[in-house]
């Protein structure tokens, strides 16, 4: 049990940094004041820019301002968006769905497909397989995701026209994202999960599983698959906090609604509230998702113990 | 009956080869448990063909227990492993020989009856009890598995006999060990787990692949008698591979020697130890440290190295650390033939008769 108490707190240490990190992103830009009021501060006087100042409470020290950032923060108060109009964790919030969609589909995905493909390969060592799959994952992780993005929309979207371009809505819509999300997992996880295998499929307990005369099926699932897995859960629960946080790139791309592409737009009009709301919540789920796979560890490997 | 008999002087052994029979099972009077013969594995690596095993042949009678001795890399674990098709290919390949188990060559079998025969009627201890256990799986869950494969029984009555299987090799408190993960075991309780899972389907052959070399030496002792103890009772032939000459002393009833992938001398134990033939033999025990002997006395050791099996040997494998070596040692390999009834040896110049050549 103190096992699951350290890591929480070790998550909340995480969260913790990242939330420094991105209070003072807002300061290493500029003045704050003038970065909101933008050109708006030409019109107007100094002493109404000071006000405005005192307003935000920007005239406070800093160590004041970042106390009153983070209890804020922790009622789930990040300011309000100027741009949207409404409170930014809102902004960031009403955007997650979309982006869990799309991360989960994408993540599924990888693992149907990289996982069997990579056993396929291990149990079938330099047969052809073996060969097409490996190709195909050096393919998968050499190609730049925004680069296999726009291949995609141009096949299928602009010459088949069997998908939408962008947008979202229908199942369609989620296809090439999905698919360029996953491509890079999918190449990594297989040939994670091939090395893997290959390496287990040495031990000596495989010898003693055979030596049992179980079928060979067995020897491969409950014996060689079963211990590769860790290496493979490790990846994997990196991977998961990625693509949920690292689809900025594929959502701007397929004009998905989701937390990446709100976060980038919001850089681009300077609305930091909401990028601030969008970074720690990201940081958060990156934290609570890394937290349970350290759990699911001890579940695959039981030398791995809750310190009991 | 017995076909080969000493010839009384050296003159009438120089011209007398076809004196000395192949070592054969026809001295024994019922047919052998498993007979094998010439069996020849190579390994086909990057740098060339190893030739770990040159055509060894032995013969295990039913409850008999052979030791397999030798220095590393004496083909005694390819030997065996060969068996039953337990070594890794590629790049291992059982090139020739036959293995006849009751009868049925081993090597002809499809992999279905060889499983049937794995872990079933002849089953394996492997070396290191470390790594010989899947890490994340239940001791139970490993011995019922081998049960399950070979016994038509329900997962309930597998872990009850699983249970019992711990319980006979000396497991305290099996019911509740049997959910433990082999990290919980101390090495030498994981090759007690080793050995109930090995003797979980009655095997009638065993075999042992120097499942002490791991063990501190107390432990060691522990596991030789409980195997004996297992051995007596449960009527199981084993072959016991191990480079201690002090523990095939008191476990087995006849020792065949390796070196360099052959087999150079065989004989039943108090035979081997009390007469030994050949020089390889001969300088293995003398390199035994002796509780009798003055202190500050040397061990002896055997110069030289062994010879590397990649690619082919000419002559006796022995031959270039052999202090009797002669020319005809280095030109042609000598066969194992009986020198005395039961006790073959593979050697020109054995020094029990005073040789062949």
């Amino acid at each position: 049990m103190s096992y699951v108490i350290r890591r929480v707190l070790q998550s909340v240490v995480v969260v913790f940094g990242v939330s420094i990190v991105a209070f003072f992103m807002l300061f290493m830009t500029g003045d704050p004041t003038e970065i909101i009021l933008g050109d708006g501060a030409d019109h107007m006087t100094v002493q109404q820019i000071e006000e405005f100042r005192v307003k935000m409470g920007f005239d406070r020290p800093w160590y004041i301002q970042y106390a009153s950032f983070v209890g804020n923060a922790v009622r789930g108060d990040f300011g309000y968006s100027f741009t949207r109009h409404q409170p930014a964790f809102q902004v960031i919030i009403e955007k997650m769905p979309a982006t869990i969609q799309l991360a989960s589909i994408a993540f599924v995905l990888s693992l149907l497909i990289s996982i069997p493909l990579g056993v396929l390969s291990a149990i079938n060592p330099h047969k052809p397989i073996d060969r097409i799959s490996t190709f195909v994952a050096l393919l998968g992780q050499s190609i730049p995701s925004f680069w296999l993005s726009i291949l995609l929309m141009l096949l299928f979207g602009v010459k088949l026209k069997w998908l939408p371009i962008s947008g979202s809505g229908t199942w369609q819509h989620l296809v090439m994202p999905a698919i360029a999300l996953a491509a890079f997992p999918i190449a990594r996880n297989m040939r994670l999960t091939r090395s893997s295998m290959l390496d287990f499929m040495q031990k000596d307990f495989v010898r003693t599983a055979r030596a049992k005369g179980i079928s060979e099926y067995r020897v491969v699932t409950s014996h060689v698959l079963r211990n590769s897995l860790l290496p493979i859960v490790t990846a994997i629960g990196l991977e998961a906090g990625f693509l949920l946080g690292g689809s900025v790139i594929i959502e701007t791309i397929f004009g998905w609604p989701g937390v990446g592409r709100e976060i980038v737009q919001a850089i681009g009009s300077k609305d930091f509230y909401v990028v601030q709301a969008g970074v720690i919540t990201l940081a958060l789920i990156f934290a609570v998702v890394n937290l349970i796979i350290d759990l699911a560890y001890s579940w695959i490997d039981p030398r791995i113990g809750f310190g009991s | 009956m017995i076909q080969a008999v000493p010839p009384a002087s050296m003159e009438a052994m120089e011209t007398s080869v076809s004196n000395f029979a192949p070592l054969e099972g026809g001295l024994q009077p019922e047919p052998a448990l498993l007979e094998v013969r010439d069996l020849t594995t190579k390994f086909y690596t990057v740098d060339g063909v190893v030739n770990a095993l040159n055509g060894i042949s032995y013969s295990v009678r039913k409850g008999e227990c052979l030791a397999i001795v030798g220095e590393s890399g004496s083909g005694k674990t390819v030997g065996v492993l060969s068996i039953l098709r337990l070594i890794q290919s590629p790049p291992g390949k059982i090139v020739g020989g036959s293995i006849s188990f009751k009868g049925t060559d081993l090597l002809k079998l499809d992999d279905n009856a060889l499983r049937d025969i794995r872990g079933g009627a002849i089953s394996v201890i492997f070396q290191d009890p470390m790594t010989s256990l899947n890490p994340v799986m239940r001791v139970g869950a490993q011995i019922t598995e081998n049960i399950m494969a070979h016994e038509a029984l329900t997962r309930r009555q597998a872990r009850d006999k699983a249970i019992e299987m711990l319980s006979r090799v000396g497991i305290p408190t099996p019911a509740k060990r049997v959910d433990d993960y082999p990290h919980q075991f101390s090495g030498g309780m994981r090759q007690r787990v080793m050995i109930a899972m090995a003797l979980s389907c009655s095997p009638q052959l065993i075999i042992a692949d120097e499942p002490t070399t791991a063990l501190d030496v107390t432990i060691q002792a522990q596991i030789v008698e409980l195997v004996k103890k297992l051995q007596s009772e449960l009527g199981t032939a084993v072959i016991w591979i191990s480079h201690d000459l002090g523990v095939v002393a008191r476990l087995a009833d006849r020792v065949a020697v390796m070196y360099a992938g052959h087999i150079v001398e065989s004989a039943p134990v108090d035979e081997l130890y009390a007469r030994p033939a050949h020089p390889y033999t001969i300088g293995l025990l003398n390199s035994l440290p002796r509780l009798d002997a003055k202190v500050k006395t040397k061990l002896q050791a055997i110069g030289g190295l062994p010879p590397n099996l990649l690619g082919e040997l000419r002559g006796c494998p022995f031959a270039p650390r052999c202090a009797f070596a002669t020319d005809i040692c280095r030109a042609q390999n000598p066969a194992l033939l009986e020198v005395t009834p039961s006790h073959g040896v593979a050697c020109w110049h054995d020094r029990l008769t005073g040789g062949r050549a």
